[in-house]
């Protein structure tokens, strides 16, 4: 379903608060029937775009748009779902309240029976929303993030509080979205989420976009793979060599990182020709992440 | 969106403002037992004291308390709710939402209404058994519909209130606003000249002398105390919308 067509875009944005650049010369786009994941560490930048393409702040510089207008435009705002990672709701209301009333913003909502079951809060649709645990209230913000049938979907850390299962049923409603066209932007730091259900990521560190592409791509950017054996060979000689950058030894269990894996294995054999269980790995996505955004602290 | 949906929009979000105060006792049970519980106390217990006619000294407390019964639930309960709903980031999260336009605002207004509207009969009823108030019903239909129509000065400063001020020092702000606007308006007691001659500056002087205009107490009333309310409403509602609608 995915196509080219940019349904919100940042283009050259930059944005301080007093002192502090938080975003600088920023692009980003989302497109239709894909999902967008937007990772980098805390205080990269992540949120304020997000808060600027919700209409939350205005840009100092650049160009942000959601569906071809302002994002703070009524008829841009009328076509996005929204679940932020720190709100809340009035705790007197039901969800079925809270769904009705949210609802009631859209022009072409789902209803709010659907909505319930869209979200799986059929159990807790009748409770106050004040009582409800940690993860009920993620279900419930879910429920009100797609209650208007929005075709931009922004999902702020959706899955934190959320149980094994309740995570599964937010991922497979989420992939459905992306597979009916909704496009949705995702800010997660569980980086299985994202590699999960990400079609692309983009990168952010101190405010700008350092890497985009899809998770593959990503990884591959990665030059560091993972190197585990079992080996007689001491820890202090491997932390010695050049082509080691990082080596723990537990158990005669090595596990070392390195930009070289093919030096390093024919370093091992030579120094321990009995070394056993050997596997050579390229990088997660976690830890391509980790060596993008070392590579950008500034 | 056609205008009936927009409509419901603005329905949904009093109805479920209505529905969240009145299953909060703790929040509306004082403002409805306050005024209530003195005009029992100052209005009714000394009214056999007082004579008994228009323009009497139980006339002029009973359209005190009115006056006063609405200032909690205009100003108190509008702008403490609204100081929540910001430190929650409810309304941060509406703007985000395509909540219609001053929703938000309409919706505290229309609670206050409902609010002061209990507090208005209750009162009525008190004075009209009690109080020896003696005023025919048009009179009090009167005065209690002067009295609801303040809401919207009051609310509309409890807003722009709940808007500039910390969410932590938005209630005692209007407590004590509530407070200066009851005794500085020279609602309960005559007011020393200098005080006196400020009186104007508080929207609740201009409803007690719209309100006792209207029961032939004083002829003072004039479409200066009409244009004051409006300008208070439109000054401070403007305001209130400007911040809660503003990026940064």
């Amino acid at each position: 379903m995915q196509t080219s067509d940019p349904v919100a875009a940042l283009r050259g944005v930059s944005k301080r608060f007093g002192s502090t650049t938080a975003l600088q010369n920023l692009d980003l786009d989302v497109r239709r029937g894909e999902l967008l994941a937007v990772l980098g560490p805390n205080g990269a930048g992540k949120s304020t775009a997000i808060s600027i393409l919700l209409g939350l702040h205005r840009a100092d510089g650049g160009a942000a748009m959601v569906f071809g207008r302002p994002p703070h435009s009524i008829d841009a705002r009328r076509q996005i779902g929204v679940m932020l990672q720190e709100m809340s709701l009035p705790p007197e209301l039901t969800v079925r309240e809270l769904v009705a009333l949210i609802s009631s913003y859209y022009p072409e909502p789902l209803g709010v029976d659907a909505t319930i079951r869209l979200a799986g809060v059929e159990r807790i649709a009748g409770r106050p929303y004040g009582v409800l645990s940690g993860g009920q209230k993620r279900q419930t913000q879910f429920a009100l993030a797609v209650c208007g049938a929005p075709r931009l979907l922004f999902l702020d850390e959706p899955t934190t509080h959320l149980d094994e299962s309740s995570r599964e049923l937010l991922w497979e409603r989420v992939r459905e979205l992306v597979s009916s066209g909704t496009a949705v932007l995702l800010t997660t730091h569980y980086i299985e989420e994202a590699e999960a259900l990400a079609d692309r990521v983009a990168v952010i560190a101190n405010g700008r976009s350092v890497a985009a592409g899809t998770v593959e791509q990503i990884r591959s950017v990665a030059v560091r793979q993972r190197v585990e054996c079992v080996t007689t060979a001491s820890a202090e000689d491997i932390r010695s060599w050049p082509e080691v950058q990082q080596a723990s030894l537990a158990a005669g269990r090595l596990s070392a990182t390195t930009c070289d894996a093919v030096a390093l294995v024919e370093r091992l054999i030579a120094a321990d020709r009995g070394l056993r269980n050997l596997e050579v790995r390229r990088a997660t996505l976690a830890e391509a992440l980790a060596q993008i955004t070392e590579e950008h602290r500034t | 969106m056609r205008f009936g949906r927009v409509l419901c929009a603005y329905l949904a979000e009093t109805k479920f403002e209505c529905l969240r105060v009145l299953r909060a006792p703790a929040f509306v049970i004082p403002i409805l037992a306050l005024p209530i519980g003195f005009y029992l106390l100052l209005g009714v217990a000394m009214a056999g004291m007082r004579a008994e006619r228009p323009g009497s000294t139980n006339v002029v407390i009973f359209v005190s308390f009115l006056i006063y019964g609405v200032l909690a639930p205009g100003l108190l309960g509008v702008s403490s709710l609204l100081a929540s709903d910001r430190a929650l980031r409810i309304i941060e999260y509406k703007r985000a939402l395509p909540a219609p336009f001053g929703s938000v605002i309409i919706a505290k207004l229309l609670m206050a209404v409902v609010l002061s509207l209990a507090v208005v009969v209750l009162i009525s009823v008190l004075g009209a058994t009690l109080g020896h108030v003696p005023l025919r019903a048009t009179q009090f239909v009167a005065v209690g519909l002067i009295a609801l129509a303040s809401v919207a000065p009051i609310s509309a400063l409890g807003l722009c209130l709940a808007t500039l001020v910390s969410p932590s020092g938005a209630s005692p702000i209007a407590g004590g606003l509530l407070v200066a606007m009851a005794i500085l308006a020279g609602l309960f007691y005559p007011l020393p000249s200098v005080l006196d001659a400020l009186r104007p500056i508080w929207p609740t002087y201009h409803v007690q002398q719209l309100s006792l205009a209207a029961l032939g107490v004083s002829g003072d009333a004039q479409w200066q105390n009409v244009a004051a309310l409006v300008g208070f409403t439109l000054v401070f509602g403007f305001v209130a919308a400007k911040r809660l609608g503003r990026g940064h």
